[in-house]
């Protein structure tokens, strides 16, 4: 039966309150700062979705503004004319210097003849310097012949390195730049409809005007990406943050595209959506930390009483029935703590009264005691005495089995020599006669010689039966410990009880190994078989049936099993828990004294250290077993090895 | 009647537009600024009294340059133009009309303005203003005794530091103001209708050139402001200048303003370059239909009355020699001087080649003043570049 675990009633009120309000409000707290993140989450990416937005629409309104203004200079009279003739140079280096002025993310422009040739440049200094990585860009557009007049954008690394070398110092530090760039197409002369390439206009904007004007701090990050191409400007130097919150944005420049990439450092953007969820938690914590102080309060206050309480039962269980009483608030464990007092004083008087009644019955009980321990030694001294009395008893049925066998062949022996008694006087009475013939004594040698192996047989029995006697009665009344033969002892028994045996008709089977060589009491031995035999006669075989006993004598593992069974009436299922019992028998009408298994019980438990017990065999027959420890009883043992093959 | 009324009415268009064909106005573009009033009254008085249109257009000299080019490809080139001699170098371009001063009467022209609008003894123009040279200014109230040497002034600067005024100033990186320091190195990159940018005395020019902005004598950024207002404004001790200026510096610093030869570069004197605004005829004009008006034109511009008038108001150097003598006699000694150091100017020949390496070397000069690159770099693209707008030119002879 399971024992349930105990709880603490004070526990209980904890879990009750706390379930009841700490975890519908830490479950609210959840969903609404879960809420609260969200939302702002979204705020913070629409936030930032808008300003890339914004960005783009910078950065597109300027290349815009730029790509215009670059397609109109790639139409200028003055600007087509300047790759062909250096006088126009002035008027086209005013032009660009206009486009300058009113488009501040170009640095410097250039004007190329087909050759690849840098015509023009503005501001000025430029104007020697050949850009040649775009150079073939450049070619592959004059190439193209395309007199629509369409403005490119591209990007192309190298750029730095041929400024800076021009220049001889770090005029870009990064390669990061927009090209714009258009053909310069004029009209053949004389036909308006026949036009030539005759030239290439181009502005270098680089990317950190762009990022300067957008006037990005440390921890904001724009990238550009042109036609999808991997990055081709970022702002520098930004701090190392690890993770960013990047919104792109498309920007459609006549038949490119750019893509602003925007983002804020995720560490910043989520900060005052920590911060908010961070305040959130620290009230939701303030206010659980405030319900779980009330409850344990609330539950402090609603235990006092139960405290108390305790506190007063234990004073009654400890015997202390003088204690005061507690100040208890509440009355209605004010009128229990009445209740227990009284109960208590009830208790103690009752006690009181108990202790002295005991007090008598001890006294009482204690002489009883006394009575009763003698009249158990004279029990005790019964018992023995009537175990003594069964021995030899048994000891007298044994010799009376003896007397009665052994009188059989003295009686023939006794015969036996009456009758050469008598040949031998008629022998005398021959020779005194002097008629003593030869045939006379051959007769009489003839005679005496058939008394003679009679006789021989016959006091040969005698003295058999004798010695059988004397060792089975020596030994069973001899309590000494000695060597034996376990297999020709227990034969030895059977035959000591051969007169008993007799008057049934009993076939008798050993199984025991030749080997066992005993160093016990054999005497514990005759009484034990004695006392199953003279059972198995006596209460389950008649003598007019064919009856069986088996005896089996074996060592399993470290013990003698001894297994005694016969083909008997059985025992009773009733009875069978009884049999070991002293004085219980079923005939004791018939003289039976009850005393036989118990006394086997005894020798096996105390004298051999073993143990027995009755295997219930549905009234088949009797079967006992009897276990016995090896150790010293034992000296060497072959053990029983056919049924194991 | 109906029909001869209608026949009448026709043929009298016909006759009017006829004559209003014959009467095209004589086309004449120019780039004297300060008497483009004057030259258009005159020329269209002119005009009124020969029976004959004009029409003046005053364009500064880059526009007109561009200008005149274009009008050559669009096949409508003015008749007459006025404008500074190195045109000429463009005369293939310009199809200029060689002149044969038979046909003119015309006063005395001094030899070496006649050289401003020669080449291969051949005339391509007629000077009518000589000069546009550059003279060394100075304060007189800083300096009683001008420097006569680049050492003189840096020493002279030790005095000027402590009453906080800058020694010098002129348009430093105008390129034709570096002309007179590659005259001082010999160091003019043509000779025979060749660039030749690439010798070390053009690197030493750009060296020593440069020295003086790094150095601190002038600033690298000053420009026509400071060498002009600044100067009058007495922040500046001395400015190079041109003769144009003159007028106006000395109506602002009166008897304060001092003038003298460019001072000498370690023992090398300094060259102004001399040049004339000249009457040059586009499209081979003169031998055109208006050639007598043009012709008359010319001479009138060209008279002792105009070209006086053109020195009395906006004192320009008249290039009739006749005038100039007058000048000399009659006006201060200030003029006396410019005249006598126009005279020790330089004159480049208006080669084809000259328009090539003006550009380049407008283009190199401005990249060697704002890169942190060495001469030898520079002169190597100069060449480069040079060599490329010769090549231009010569396609499009």
């Amino acid at each position: 039966m399971l024992i349930k675990k105990q709880q603490r009633f004070k526990s209980l009120i904890s879990i009750i309150i706390l379930s009841a309000a700490g975890i519908p409000a830490l479950i609210v707290a959840i969903i609404l700062i879960t809420q609260l993140g969200d939302n702002n989450r979204t705020q913070v990416e629409d936030k930032i979705e808008l300003k890339a937005r914004m960005l783009s629409q910078q950065i597109e309104h300027k290349l815009e503004l730029l790509t215009t203004n670059i397609d109109q200079l790639a139409h200028d009279q003055n600007i087509i004319l300047a790759t062909d003739n250096g006088v126009f140079g002035n008027a086209a280096r005013n032009q660009m210097s206009v486009l300058l002025e009113h488009n501040s993310i170009v640095d410097f422009i250039q004007i190329y003849d087909i050759y690849n040739w840098p015509a023009e440049s503005f501001p000025e200094q430029y104007s020697l310097m050949e850009l040649t990585p775009v150079l073939e860009t450049l070619t592959s557009i004059i190439k193209h012949k395309n007199f629509s007049s369409q403005v490119f954008m591209f990007y192309h690394k190298g750029i730095n390195n041929v400024v800076n070398e021009y220049f001889n110092k770090t005029i870009y530090s990064e390669d990061q730049y927009i090209v714009v760039t258009a053909p310069l197409i004029k009209n053949t002369e004389g036909d308006p409809n026949q036009q030539q390439i005759n030239g290439v206009i181009l502005a270098l904007v680089p990317i950190s005007k762009f990022l300067k004007e957008m006037n990005l701090t440390d921890s904001q990050l724009v990238s550009l990406e042109l036609e999808k191409k991997s990055t081709i400007a970022k702002q520098s130097n930004l701090p190392k943050y690890s993770k960013w919150m990047i919104k792109s944005w498309p920007v459609q420049i006549g038949q490119n595209t750019i893509s602003l990439n925007y983002g804020e450092p995720l560490s910043i953007v989520t900060k005052p959506i920590n911060r908010a969820i961070l305040s959130f938690t620290l009230i939701v914590t303030i206010i659980l930390a405030s319900c779980v102080i009330f409850v344990i309060w609330i539950t402090k206050r609603l235990s006092t009483p139960f405290n108390q309480m305790h506190e007063l039962v234990t004073s009654y269980t400890q015997g202390d029935f003088d204690v005061s009483m507690p100040e208890i608030r509440y009355m209605e464990f004010r009128e229990l703590a009445d209740l227990l007092s009284n109960m208590a004083h009830t208790i103690f008087q009752n006690k009181e009264e108990l202790e002295h009644k005991v007090k008598i019955r001890t006294n009482d009980l204690a002489k009883s005691n006394e009575e009763l321990k003698l009249t158990l030694d004279k029990l005790n001294a019964m018992q023995e005495h009537l175990i003594e009395s069964e021995k030899m008893s048994l000891l007298g049925k044994l010799v009376a089995g003896v007397a009665h066998e052994i009188s059989t062949p003295i009686g023939i022996s006794v015969t036996a020599i009456s009758t050469l008694e008598t040949y031998t006087d008629t022998l005398f009475e021959f020779v005194d006669s002097g008629k003593l013939t030869r045939n006379a004594m051959s007769d009489y040698i003839a005679k005496t010689s058939q008394l003679i192996p009679i006789l021989l047989n016959n006091l040969n029995r005698a003295a058999e039966l004798i010695n059988n006697f004397k060792e089975v009665a020596v030994d069973q009344s001899s309590e000494d410990k000695r060597r034996f033969n376990l297999h020709d002892y227990i034969y030895e028994v059977l035959n000591s009880l051969q007169p008993q045996l007799k008057r049934y008709q009993i076939s008798i089977e050993v199984n025991c190994d030749k080997n066992i060589l005993m160093n016990s009491f054999p005497g514990a031995f005759a009484q034990i078989i004695t006392n199953f035999m003279m059972n198995s006669m006596s209460h389950g075989f008649t003598q007019k049936q064919q009856h069986n006993i088996s005896i089996n004598a074996q060592i399993i593992q470290d013990q003698l099993e001894f297994v005694y069974s016969d083909d008997g009436c059985g025992i009773p299922q009733e009875n069978i828990n009884n049999i070991f019992d002293p004085f219980y028998t079923t005939k004791r009408n018939d003289g039976g004294s009850g005393l036989g298994l118990s006394i086997v019980r005894s020798i096996v438990h105390q004298k051999l250290q073993g143990k027995i017990k009755v295997i219930d065999t549905q009234q088949k027959g009797v079967k006992l077993v009897i276990f016995i420890p090896l150790t010293e009883n034992i000296i060497s043992a072959k053990k029983m090895t056919v049924n194991m093959n | 009647m109906y029909k001869i009324k209608v026949v009448s009415i026709l043929v009298l268009s016909f006759f009017l537009l006829s004559f209003s064909a014959t009467a095209k106005p004589i086309v004449i573009w120019h780039q004297k600024e300060q008497a483009a009033k004057f030259i258009k009254q005159e020329l269209e008085h002119l005009a009124d009294r020969m029976g004959f249109e004009v029409q003046v257009t005053y364009m500064p000299t880059n526009d007109l340059k561009s200008a005149l080019i274009k009008s050559i490809i669009q096949k409508i080139p003015p008749d007459i133009v006025l404008a500074p001699a190195d045109f000429i170098s463009y005369r293939q371009q310009l199809a200029l009309s060689k002149i044969n001063l038979e046909e003119f009467d015309i006063g005395d022209i001094s030899k070496q303005s006649w050289q401003t609008v020669s080449s291969h003894n051949k005339i391509y123009g007629i000077p009518l203003i000589v000069g546009n040279n550059l003279l060394f200014y100075y304060n007189k109230k800083y300096v009683t005794s001008p420097a006569t040497t680049w050492q003189e002034i840096q020493h002279q600067n030790i005095n000027f530091k402590k009453i906080m005024v800058n020694p010098i100033g002129w348009n430093y990186r105008e390129v034709y103001y570096f002309l007179p320091f590659l005259s001082a190195f010999d160091a003019l990159p043509i000779k025979n209708n060749t660039p030749i940018f690439n010798n070390k005395n053009m690197k030493a020019a750009m060296t020593f050139y440069k020295a003086l902005s790094t150095s601190g004598m002038i600033n690298l950024n000053c420009d026509y402001d400071c060498s002009f207002k600044k100067f009058i404004q007495g922040k500046y001790v001395y400015s190079i200048n041109g003769d144009w200026a003159y007028s106006e510096l000395k109506k602002a610093l009166g008897d304060n303003l001092g003038l003298t030869k460019l001072p000498s570069i370690q023992g090398k004197p300094m060259k102004s370059y001399m040049s004339s605004i000249s009457w040059i005829f586009p499209k081979n004009s003169l031998q055109g239909h208006h050639s007598e008006h043009i012709k008359s034109i010319v001479t009138l511009s060209l008279s002792e009355n105009f070209q006086y008038q053109l020195y009395k108001q906006f004192n320009l150097t008249p290039a009739i020699q006749k005038v100039q003598d007058k000048i000399k006699q009659s006006e201060k000694s200030d003029y006396a001087l410019i005249l006598q150091l126009l005279q020790h100017s330089v004159v480049i020949a208006p080669e084809p080649a000259l328009s090539a390496v003006w550009l380049s070397l407008q283009k190199g000069f401005d990249y060697f003043l704002s890169a942190n690159v060495n001469p030898d770099k520079v002169v190597k693209i100069m060449q480069k570049s040079a060599l490329r707008e010769l090549q231009y030119i010569n396609i499009q002879k």
